[in-house]
């Protein structure tokens, strides 16, 4: 036991920590435009460098080569980590005035154990890819017993096509309440899924409820409603609006020009009507029980399909219960009056967009008054309004609720609270026969088990890279590369391996030293000077801090570069709308990295160079982190043939569990859906640009990261910190101001541009997790593969698809 | 490594707690005030207002005695004879009378928690009524109108009313304010001023969606690349003389 380095080990942590919450803390402040800022991000970096010198002095401690000046640092430093955290101070000061233990040296032989080559199927990639793939099928059967509620409701697509709305929505005879909603361009369909529970039938006819996601989501982000309602009795039909998941293009008119992309209230319109006239088909369905419910933009378009087929009374009116959720704008607003249905509101307490509707015109509490005395085309005198009161009359359409769960706009439609509230709605309003209390909610059990999907599905394909790389004689050069690379990284990092490491470690489990059990000798790492240390973390923060505050401007940037998607014309120019805003900061924040990675590792051989020029001294100058860019063109080749072949075995897995399960790999706003046509091609437009990211990350952690000599899981947690601690920090900035003010920090672009931004800031929340696990991936392709472009081949290729396939596209497909 | 082991524990154990517990952190974060409307002596509402929930502010009450000359604004916990129509920060020294009220609002005016806020009238002398006053569309990405388009055809709508013979305290009072959000809410704050004379950078919906009363419209009128509408709102001379010079070739070169 070595007291004195093990209280500095703490302080040195102690004060890790301080510069994180320093960092916090500056975000904190600098969102509500406190200029305290400046002087906190300065303690940050102070605490770091105090913590870095400490860990510094600690290793020489080891080595035993403390001198009476690091002894003086050490009192200064420690004196000093009072600015860093006061906490820190009590254990440095403790190891400061406490005597140096001496540590007996022992040197004992190292067991020697000859490895034997293992049989090919108990390598460990080939079980983990076994164990992989067993994990998606069961997690597939586990979801798909959650989404169908024990398998006694049935879930399957459909595709509503033109040829569809023609026959059961055009015509005289099929209006409704004289309206007629036909697809106009044979080119668009929408993809639907259908949950009918076996309880439906001709004789026990089932209410109906239509669910709608909102902007750039897909259906399947819908999927705990339609599991909570088709569960209690009612036949739900989920739909992909336009140009989002497997929904195509709404087309071009006769002049040319785009058809709106949220044409027919982004499909909702076509869908009832087609459901309402098809009797032929939907023999099981009660036609005076439609409800229909949808979140954001998506609540937005449910009211302008009940105010569509409302006709003049609650008896005539198509959709008998409305459910607007997370949307509050004026165009929702205005059709009230033309209601004729039972309605609910929500609006979560802590939602983001509320800060666009501060005026007595659109505020969410003139909203709410209106939405309480516009009923059924009168004007009620209401002067108030209470949440969770019910107002009017169910019998004839009157009846009006407001909620405001206690959550914000994008997890609004996973919050159990939320969820509850619209199974109690169309409990009472549609009247659903059924024991299930309203409370009762299983649809985390599908949540949970897509995202054990998800992580088996990384574990599968993963694992399967370095199976095949192993068996296939033709790739296993690339092994042997990633050996020689980890082999080389050892050497650099650690003194020769010759050299025993000067303590040795037994094990404290007996004090009978016959029987110690030791462990083998760990090898020495090198030491790094303060300043290495220092230079490492302050360019580490420095990106961090650029790829915070560069991602609002170049979200704004790219709706000036890519101003087609942006305006939702269809288009081959970069189509997908918010991903151009991610696919901006990740080409800029890759070249930065790169960059600053190539930029200063020249800079510091140059020092070296002219030092050496200047004094004569022979100081070796390395260029070894640029010789980690080589490859031979045959390996690129292969990684790239490769990393395609894999790419598909995901999707095509993917593929074959979709259709027998119905399931893909999800955890609520992160996901891999099966592959469209549409976003293929999408995902091509985008690969390489994205690319210049994935390769500067994986440049990052394999040829810089792991150059600092740390242990296999600290280069990955390091590799994962830097990478999205970025992002992390525009949460906090956002947030912190939001909690604090009711407005959020990146609300409009500025005071004199009023460009939305917010809804760039939720996408953040689905990029962290993802920009967590690439420097992970990176890596441990790279050990695979011995090149650092074959991980990020193939992490770009699945990372972006997954992103994209998970946004909205306005190619024209 | 110990240590190491059970700060990560510590860590993740702290983050999940924060995540699992959602929003309900946030409640400590929500700040909240408690207003009073005081007129003549009595209270006569009571609200309280949060960072998260807005309230309606009363209009006078029909009892109230308003001083002749006098117009009632709104609410103020400031001392009414030292707020001026001229104020540079006048839209912040009171409330809006059957507005609504935030929380920052009135927050500098709290003591313990607490407003009092009685009415405050402005002499109808001191109000100003512009000249002329032309209204645009200022959501740039429909529009296509930016501020600084704007400025420098503010330059030039005033060159060429003063060559109309216009005085300089008359183009001392010419207004051209930006309306912003959708159509509907576009529409609905220039009903609320009601004094808007001409509109520039609006679509056709103007008077339909728009819900705004027009004298008329024409339409195919290039501003920033895109080709939009000008409407006329008031049939008053000097509107429409602005009307019909926003239509030349020098307006629209401004906004080109």
């Amino acid at each position: 036991m070595n007291l004195k380095r093990k209280l500095l080990l703490v302080a040195s942590i102690l004060l890790y920590v301080a510069t994180f919450g320093w960092f916090v803390f500056t975000a904190c402040l600098f969102s509500v435009n406190e200029n305290f800022y400046r002087l906190t991000l300065v303690l940050g970096l102070l605490s770091l460098y105090i913590g870095l010198h400490l860990s510094v002095i600690r290793e020489k401690m080891i080595n035993g080569e403390l001198s009476s000046r690091d002894n003086l640092i050490y009192f200064v430093l420690s004196i000093a980590s009072i600015v860093g955290a006061i906490l820190p101070l009590p254990f440095a000061l403790a190891s400061v005035f406490m005597k140096d233990e001496i540590v007996e040296e022992k040197k004992i032989e190292k067991p020697t154990k000859e490895k034997k080559e293992r049989k090919f199927f108990l390598k460990p990639n080939l079980i983990l890819t076994v164990v992989g793939l067993v994990g998606i099928i069961l997690g597939s059967v586990s979801a798909m017993s959650f989404e169908s509620s024990g398998y006694l409701v049935y879930v399957n697509d459909f595709r509503l096509t033109k040829e569809m709305t023609e026959e059961f929505n055009g015509g005289e005879d099929n209006k409704l309440n004289g309206r007629n909603d036909v697809i106009e361009n044979e080119d668009c369909s929408f993809s639907v899924t259908q949950y009918t529970p076996k309880s439906a039938s001709p004789e026990h006819p089932a209410p109906v409820i239509f669910v709608m996601p909102g902007f750039t989501r897909t259906k399947a982000t819908m999927s705990q409603y339609a599991i909570e309602y088709s569960r209690r009795g009612a036949v739900v039909f989920t739909i992909d609006p336009g140009s989002q998941g497997g929904t195509t293009y709404a087309g071009f008119d006769e002049k040319g020009d785009s058809i709106s992309s949220t044409v027919g209230a982004n499909g909702m319109n076509y869908l009832v009507q087609y459901v309402y006239n098809n009797v032929d088909q939907y023999t099981y369905i009660d036609r005076e029980r439609f409800g229909a419910i949808g979140h954001s933009a998506g609540g937005n378009n449910v009211c302008e399909t009940a105010a569509r087929f409302a006709g003049s009374t609650y008896q005539t009116s198509i959709i008998k219960s409305l459910y607007i959720s997370g949307y509050i704008k004026l165009t929702a607003a205005n059709r009230f009056i033309n209601l004729r249905c039972n309605t609910a509101m929500s609006y979560g307490y802590y939602d983001e967009g509320v800060f666009r509707y501060q005026t007595k015109l659109d505020s969410l509490e003139v909203v709410s008054l209106r939405f309480i005395n516009e009923v059924n085309g009168a004007h009620l005198d209401n002067k108030s309004y209470e949440i969770d009161k019910e107002y009017g009359d169910m019998s004839d359409g009157s009846y009006r609720i407001i909620r405001r769960e206690d959550i914000n706009h994008c997890f609004q439609m996973y919050h159990p609270e939320s969820i509850e509230n619209t199974i109690s709605f169309f409990h009472k309003t549609l009247n659903m026969e059924t024991d299930v209390a309203d409370d009762s909610q299983i649809w985390m059990g599908k949540e949970i088990s897509n995202g054990a999907m998800l992580v088996f599905a990384f574990i599968f394909i993963f694992a399967l890279a370095g199976a095949l790389i192993d068996l296939i004689p033709f790739m296993k050069n690339l092994r042997a590369n990633g050996k020689e690379r980890v082999a080389y990284e050892m050497a650099r990092n650690y003194i020769s391996s010759s050299q025993e490491a000067p303590v040795l470690q037994e094990s404290e489990l007996s004090g009978n030293a016959d029987i110690l059990v030791k462990k083998p000798a760990k090898p020495q790492r090198k030491q790094k000077s303060v300043y290495d240390k220092f230079a490492f973390w302050a360019l580490m923060i420095l990106t961090a801090i650029i790829a915070c505050l560069d991602f609002i401007p170049l979200a704004r940037l790219s709706i000036a570069l890519f101003p087609e998607a942006h305006a939702t014309d269809f288009t081959w120019y970069f189509p997908a709308r918010m991903m151009n805003a991610v696919f901006l900061w990740a080409i800029v924040n890759g070249t930065i990295g790169l960059v600053l990675w190539a930029g200063i590792y020249a800079i510091e051989n140059g020092v070296i160079i002219l030092r050496n020029k200047l004094t004569g001294s022979n100081i070796p100058v390395s260029w070894d982190k640029f010789k980690g860019l080589k490859v031979k063109p045959l390996d690129l080749v292969k990684s790239l043939v490769y990393a395609v072949v894999l790419f598909f075995i995901f999707y095509g897995v993917l593929q074959v569990v979709y259709n027998v399960t119905h399931q893909d790999y999800r955890f609520m706003l992160i996901s891999a859906s099966p592959l469209q046509p549409r976003m293929v091609v999408t995902w091509l437009m985008y690969l390489a640009g994205f690319y210049i990211f994935y390769v500067s990350n994986s440049i990052r952690v394999n040829l810089s990261i792991a150059y600092e000599g740390w242990s296999e899981w600290k280069v990955m947690l390091v590799g994962a910190l830097a990478n999205s601690l970025g992002l992390v920090f525009i949460l906090i900035i956002n947030y912190w101001c939001y909690f604090t003010t009711g407005t959020v920090y990146y609300g409009f672009y500025s005071s004199t541009d009023t460009t939305e931004m917010w809804l760039f800031v939720n996408m953040v929340f689905g990029l962290i997790p993802m920009m967590a696990l690439l420097p992970i991936v990176n890596r441990i392709t790279y050990k695979m593969s011995g090149n650092v472009y074959f991980g990020a081949l193939l992490n770009c290729m699945i990372f972006i698809m997954m992103s994209i396939g998970a946004s909205v596209s306005y190619i024209p497909m | 490594m110990k240590i190491k082991k059970i700060i990560a524990l510590l860590g993740v154990s702290i983050t999940g707690v924060v995540s699992l517990s959602g929003c309900s952190l946030v409640k400590l974060l929500e700040k909240s005030l408690v207003v009073n409307y005081v007129c003549d002596g009595e209270t006569i509402q009571t609200d309280t207002v949060t960072t998260f929930n807005n309230t309606f502010v009363p209009t006078l009450p029909s009892t109230a005695t308003v001083p002749a000359g006098y117009r009632f604004f709104g609410w103020t916990a400031l001392e009414p004879s030292d707020i001026h129509y001229a104020d540079e920060d006048f839209e912040s020294e009171y409330v809006e009378g059957g507005g609504l009220l935030h929380y920052w609002d009135v927050a500098d005016w709290a003591v313990n928690g607490e407003v009092n806020l009685n009415p405050f009238f402005l002499n109808e002398e001191e109000i100003p009524h512009p000249y002329v006053k032309v209204g645009w569309y200022s959501k740039t990405s429909t529009s296509g109108l930016t501020q600084n388009m704007i400025n420098n055809w503010t330059v030039g709508l005033k060159s060429f009313l003063k060559k109309d013979g216009a005085t300089d305290e008359q183009l001392a009072t010419v207004e051209v304010k930006g309306y912003d959000g959708n159509v509907a809410t576009m529409g609905a704050l220039v009903n609320e001023d009601g004094d808007v004379d001409v509109m520039i950078g609006v679509g056709n919906n103007i008077n339909s969606s728009a819900g705004v009363s027009i004298v008329e419209k024409v339409g195919e009128q290039m501003m920033g690349g895109k080709s939009r509408y000008t409407a006329l709102l008031k049939e008053r001379p000097v509107a429409r003389k602005v009307y019909e010079w926003a239509q030349t070739e020098e307006s629209l070169g401004y906004l080109a």
